[in-house]
């Protein structure tokens, strides 16, 4: 072969060589990925694997972690062999790596508190976070925004939240930040309206994360589902004060009733009614508008979501039916043959069946989503 | 006689294939920690950081590695050992000009990858601060450190060993770094067996401060001052054993 042809060889072999690997790498969908976080070594011997770069393992480790993050938004279940908690495990590896990078102790918060409910694992990290880093104010938030959320300190602990507090504003470094921390807790007490006390420690875990990533597409959830149920409760009250009042509630228009909203104390930024003072409609945070359905207010976009998470539980019935089986079925039809029973469809969804998976198809919103960031 | 040696070798080292390779490695690396701070949901910046420094000790601790065991035998392999053993010139002197040219190149590799480094952070919005090129400083002192481990392994087996015990070293030199959080779980002789088999070890986590670095954390002057005096130390014990072991060598 002459040394032009091996040339040609060369080239033609690496241009297949790449494309193939490029196939593999671009225009992937997102999908559900398991990730078994079984085997995961001690903080202490972790440092002695990461052979002087333990920031740099712990970085390495934590993105791959995110995969089960994933999963664990749909299982909540983060049991590993032998009984211990994945999250802790996890979060005192890297933790145990750099006690210093405060997105760790962020997402412990997240994943601890906001995704298993476990909020007295979740204040231990907010605390070893303080510890390392006193100057971190997002994790003094969410601490504070913990203990008056789940364990009504601003009710029960005053004195404990003022300590808390003013431990808070002997970390922060500039006086802006100091009065920061008070005109929190002012601003907190803005917001316990009925239906909405969760709101600040969703916000405040909204901000550890970043737009369009698994946790906070999570988080956005979260919040929307809580504005939504907020919106059904009062114009539930405007409903139930027309119907003593003799009125008729023949469409949900007529719930639009300024007065009666007024009477409700219904909070403006995330209450249902959205728009200018002069054209006012009723609208999920989902941007899905109000529905009037058998005399009871709907939220669209709350049965929408509701559908989301019951196709995703159908999906993981199907991969562990189908890795049982060692076969997937051939299409929709196939996946209810194969013993999957699916959701029944809100108006305008649809489900589909792609590369093995079930996704669910959602109309598009009438108006624009609640901007939440 | 030293610097002739010393500038021959550099010259040499610079030249090498794997050198050349192994900084081109780099470039592909640093290139490619951005797209890990990208992925990273927060904090990309530190992420990046973290990573860029990790693979300038890395790829110096190979390049030292694979360089340092290849510099002696390739001359003995080669036959140019002879051409300089036969002129009147002290074992020693050729040792410590190989070291010097060694260590030569090394530095200039490690002040390419810093600044490549560095350049490339700041292109990419990373914020940058002194702290970072103190961290590239000791991780240039560690390579040096790792290249005088390679050139003394390369005196006592083959190169191929040399390598790999080279490698095991810098992993055995870090771990000796997290020993004294796990001493007390030992008791009495063997705490102390642990204690002095580590101490025969040169401590690499005294020059990992790219951890400190990317928080900010300051490094005292002194401390930075020991640092540098704790590297010299374990270079000139570990050249003094390679030139011992020279002597006493038939070449």
């Amino acid at each position: 072969m002459s040394g032009r042809g091996l040339g040609v060889a060369i080239l033609v072999l690496a241009g297949a060589a790449t494309a193939w690997n490029a196939q593999g790498l671009i225009g992937h969908e997102r999908a559900v990925r398991a990730k078994n976080l079984d085997f995961l070594p001690s903080p202490a011997v972790a440092r002695v694997l990461a052979c002087g770069h333990p920031n740099s393992a712990s970085r390495l480790r934590w993105i791959d972690a995110f995969a089960y993050f994933q999963f664990q938004l749909d299982r909540k279940d983060d049991t590993v062999a032998g009984g211990a908690s994945g999250f802790e495990r996890l979060y005192d590896m890297l933790i145990g790596l750099d006690p210093r990078f405060e997105p760790f102790y962020q997402h412990a918060s997240l994943c601890l508190g906001g995704v298993a409910g476990r909020h007295q694992a979740e204040l231990a990290y907010l605390q070893r976070g303080t510890f390392h880093i006193p100057t971190a104010t997002a994790l003094w938030r969410t601490t504070a925004a913990v203990l008056v959320t789940h364990y009504h300190w601003d009710r029960d602990q005053t004195a404990n939240l003022g300590l808390l507090l003013a431990a808070w504003a002997d970390a922060e470094r500039d006086d802006g930040a100091k009065t920061a921390v008070w005109q929190w807790q002012a601003q907190l007490a803005r917001r316990r309206a009925p239906g909405l006390e969760e709101i600040p420690y969703w916000l405040d875990q909204l901000r550890t994360t970043s737009p369009g990533s698994a946790m906070g597409d999570f988080v956005e959830g979260i919040l929307r589902e809580q504005i939504a149920r907020y919106g059904i409760e009062i114009l539930t009250g405007v409903a139930n004060g027309r119907r003593a009042a003799g009125e008729p509630v023949a469409t949900i228009a007529d719930l639009l009733d300024p007065p009666r909203l007024a009477a409700l104390r219904m909070n403006p930024q995330l209450g249902p009614v959205v728009g200018d003072a002069g054209s006012p409609r009723l609208s999920d945070p989902f941007g899905h508008s109000y529905a009037w359905r058998d005399g009871v207010v709907i939220s669209p976009g709350l049965e929408l979501r509701a559908f989301v998470k019951a196709v995703r539980g159908a999906d993981q019935r199907l991969q562990t039916l189908a890795r049982e089986r060692g076969g997937w079925p051939e299409d929709l039809a196939g996946v209810s043959a194969h013993g999957v029973t699916l959701p029944a469809l809100p108006a305008g969804a649809a489900i589909l069946y792609r590369n093995r998976h079930l996704l669910a198809e959602l109309p598009k919103p009438s108006h624009p989503p609640l901007t939440l960031r | 006689m030293i610097l002739v040696i010393a500038g021959a070798t550099c010259r040499e080292a610079l030249r090498s294939r794997s050198f050349l390779g192994l900084l081109a490695f780099y470039a592909v690396g640093v290139l490619l920690a951005r797209v890990v701070g990208w992925i990273s949901a927060t904090d990309g910046d530190l992420v990046t950081t973290d990573l860029v420094l990790s693979l300038q000790a890395l790829v110096g601790v190979l390049v030292a590695v694979a360089t340092g065991t290849a510099l002696v035998h390739s001359e003995i392999k080669q036959r140019t050992l002879y051409t300089v053993l036969s002129r009147p010139i002290a074992r020693w002197r050729f040792v410590l000009g190989k070291y010097l040219g060694l260590a030569g190149a090394l530095a200039a590799g490690q002040a390419a990858m810093l600044a490549l480094g560095l350049l490339w952070l700041a292109a990419t919005g990373a914020p940058l601060h002194g702290a970072l090129l103190l961290a590239g400083l000791l991780t240039a002192v560690e390579v040096l450190v790792m290249a005088a481990v390679a050139l003394c392994w390369t005196a006592l087996t083959s190169p191929l060993l040399a390598a790999a015990l080279g490698l095991a070293t810098y992993a055995l030199g870090h771990a000796v770094a997290t020993l004294p959080g796990m001493l007390p779980y030992l008791g009495g002789w063997r705490m102390t067996l642990a204690a002095v088999g580590a101490s025969l070890i040169p401590n690499l986590g005294r020059f990992a401060y790219r951890n400190d670095a990317v928080h900010g954390v300051p490094l005292p002057l002194a401390e930075l001052g020991l640092t540098l005096v704790y590297g010299g130390l374990w270079i000139a014990l570990l050249v003094a054993i390679t030139v011992a072991v020279y002597r006493r060598k038939q070449l």
